[in-house]
């Protein structure tokens, strides 16, 4: 009879790093294991609320910042309802506040259809992040060079393109491409990445295989280590960043009532016709759970955004051909803004995203 | 009244705060510094006291749209008129207000509440700024006096790439304000990137908004702000409603904190009316009770009830549902005598 070595792996206490190490051990005993990742913000009283054991967490064990939980759910099971049930870890991080790795080792059917969508659904208490192309393409390409992984190649994507005014278009796509030809082709389509898996391997050792979302979820059939500080340690640390920088822009958490807009830039003259403003509007009406108002359309943008998830608003400008400008009104909440702009970036597209500077008025 | 009505009533609010905010830049900026002069002081519908000799309303009050006051003692009073009405027979009501500010006005931001001298400005849109000049000029010194230094200021939004209001002198010259005057003189752009800024903290001014856009605010800012702190405010279904309790107060205290010239006014003390006024709100609250949306729960303490829903686009919403319950549609409710507007506003 087989030696458990999950069992045995569960039972272990570990550090931040040992977990990883431990996580790579079971490569080897287990051909088919893959691990899945991802950093993620939790509010504070959803945190505790977690470890108060209820029906779906209960928390197993606690060192050093590493928490294990048992998380169960309801699920139809070959036409049956039944109860799932399964573990994963939680790395608190020592860095960021409120920053977490969530790591598992269990089945897809649990991280897919248990664990990642209670994740999702407790928005806006929990908060994933949005990786840009830029980003993500820079993010693969150190993972690639700095660890001398030759044979790197993107096996499969899935790539959602602009096609029309607020047509998105989604397909499957198996490229067989190189990193910087994946990047290049999905330009061309005027697209984006949601999910690409990339095939890599060092001039010894076996071929791997790994997948990155762009949300920051990684899956990866090895090499578990690596993936953690390659992805889920800057990506972690974005997530923090971006909890600041995206944090506090309401009106009523500053003095004075001041406003702190943010802008999206271009480096072309993305609105230079007239034609894009309407192409942008109907983006942003398409966004889920908002009201969308043209308070004015042509030949300047202002519109005034409703956040249905937690009462956020905000006004949206195109006053150049160059930036979209995003004033924050009374109440925005960090995960509003990030919501706002993951919509943005998906349905409209990419820029970079700065503080406008507002000066003495 | 068409919803593309609305829309322009809409655009023309906005462009007449833009307007008022950019004008009174154009003195409280420092060339040199390029800060904003402290020295410098203004005023948004500030209630001035006319004299006993004052020739329109004697010993009355009048609200001019701006005011500013420079070091030296002296100042500017102005009118800006995004949209003067076709019909000329009523410009004598624009000029008979101007020509109630042709007085030793009080109430100025001074100890004494005096000033040694003032101007005063007219604004109005480029489209009729030449047909109002022939109107001043062909009246002047018959129908129109004045015996202060009058100077009218045609100010537009340039719709090109880059927009920007753009301000230029079309009749007379500042005396008190020479830089001002050099500057406009060739006309000045003043960018709609810096102004929407200010525009963000000064939603309403002392001229009554168009009903929708009001609504789309009061929206915004008083019931969601409300709504969304309940624990049944994101699971809310598209058709349902929530009770949110208000009062009229609350809605023109908050609204006047955070959208009002209140940011901009050197002094928002008793001579500032509050703005929005608690006429507008309680117009706004029967509009929504019209559209079920709200119930007086003790109407003489303003005490009432919203229900807030949640609609895809909440402005177009109240718009629609304006035109559906013939509310807030009278065209020619700005053309009415605007003493009397601004008079009964505060009622």
């Amino acid at each position: 009879m087989k030696f458990d070595y999950i069992n045995a792996f569960y039972s272990e206490k570990y550090t931040e790093e040992t977990l990883l190490k431990g996580v790579d051990s079971l490569f080897g005993s287990y051909p088919d294991l893959a691990v899945r990742l991802f950093p993620v913000y939790i509010e504070p009283f959803y945190w505790s609320q977690m470890q108060g054991n209820n029906k779906c967490f209960k928390l197993l064990k606690e060192n050093q910042g590493i928490y294990l939980f048992e998380f169960s759910f309801n699920a139809l099971v070959i036409d049956e309802r039944k109860k799932v049930t399964g573990k994963f870890y939680a790395v608190k991080s020592s860095q960021y506040k409120n920053i977490f790795v969530i790591i598992s080792i269990e089945n897809s059917f649990f991280f897919l259809k248990g664990l990642l969508p209670h994740f999702k659904k407790a928005y806006p208490n929990v908060s994933l992040t949005f990786i840009t192309h830029k980003r993500l393409k820079n993010l693969l390409i150190d993972f690639r060079d700095k660890n001398q992984f030759k044979d790197f190649i993107i096996v499969r994507t899935t790539t959602y393109s602009r096609v029309d005014k607020n047509k998105i278009m989604p397909s499957v796509n198996w490229p067989e491409f190189t990193l910087e030809k994946a990047f290049e082709w999905v330009a061309d389509e005027n697209g984006w990445f949601q999910n690409l898996a990339f095939k890599f391997k060092r001039s010894q050792g076996p071929k791997q295989e790994a997948s990155i979302s762009r949300n920051g979820v990684i899956k990866s059939t090895g090499y578990a280590k690596l993936i953690y500080d390659y992805f889920m340690t800057p990506i972690a640390k974005t997530v923090f960043e971006n909890v600041e920088f995206f944090g506090k822009r309401s009106r009523r958490d500053n003095p004075n009532r001041d406003i702190r807009p943010l802008s999206i830039g271009f480096d072309y003259d993305k609105f230079g016709e007239v034609e894009e403003n309407q192409k942008f509007i109907s983006s942003m009406r398409s966004m889920k759970a908002s009201s969308v108002s043209v308070m004015h359309g042509n030949p300047y943008v202002h519109l005034s955004l409703f956040d249905y998830f937690d009462g956020s608003t905000f006004d949206i400008w195109v006053l150049s051909a160059d930036k979209i400008i995003i004033v924050p009104q009374l109440k925005s909440s960090f995960q509003a803004v990030k919501r706002l702009l993951n919509h943005i970036f998906d349905n409209y597209a990419e820029g970079e995203i700065q503080d406008y500077k507002v000066e003495e008025q | 009244m068409s919803s593309k009505k609305f829309q322009e009533q809409i655009d023309d609010y906005k462009d007449s705060i833009c307007a008022i905010i950019g004008f009174m830049n154009l003195f409280r900026f420092d060339d040199n510094t390029k800060k904003m002069r402290k020295d410098i002081k203004v005023a948004q519908g500030r209630r001035m006291k006319t004299s006993a000799s004052n020739r329109i309303t004697p010993d009355n009050e009048v609200t001019p749209d701006l005011c500013v006051q420079g070091p030296s003692n002296k100042g500017v009073v102005g009118e800006v008129k995004k949209s003067f009405p076709a019909n000329q027979d009523l410009w004598k009501d624009d000029f008979a207000q101007l020509m109630s500010y042709d007085d030793d006005l009080l109430n100025w931001l001074t100890t004494s509440g005096k000033l040694d001298d003032h101007e005063i400005v007219l604004l109005p849109e480029q489209s009729r700024s030449r047909t109002v000049k022939k109107y001043f000029e062909d009246r002047n010194g018959t129908e129109i006096k004045f015996t202060k230094n009058f100077i009218i200021v045609e100010f537009n939004r340039n719709d090109q790439a880059k927009g920007y209001f753009f301000f230029r002198k079309e009749y007379g010259t500042f005396k008190y304000f020479k830089d001002v005057d050099a500057k406009l003189e060739q006309g000045v752009p003043v960018p709609l990137d810096k102004l929407f800024l200010s525009y963000e903290k000064i939603k309403l001014y002392d001229s009554k908004p168009p009903l929708p856009y009001l609504l789309h605010l009061m929206w915004e800012n008083i019931i969601l702000l409300r709504a969304s702190d309940d624990k049944g405010f994101s699971a809310l279904r598209k058709n349902s409603k929530l009770p949110i309790d208000i009062t009229v107060d609350q809605i023109v205290d908050e609204l006047h904190d955070n959208y009002s010239f209140k940011s901009l006014n050197a002094d928002n003390g008793a001579h500032q009316p509050k703005v929005p006024v608690k006429s507008w709100i309680k117009e706004a609250i029967n509009a929504l009770i019209s559209f079920d949306l709200a119930e007086w729960k003790n109407e003489p303490c303003g005490e009432c009830t919203v229900y807030f829903k949640k609609f895809g686009d909440t402005l177009k919403t109240f718009i629609d549902l304006c035109i559906e319950n013939k509310v807030g549609t009278s065209s020619d409710e700005k053309q009415m005598d605007l003493f009397e507007n601004k008079k009964t506003s505060d009622s």
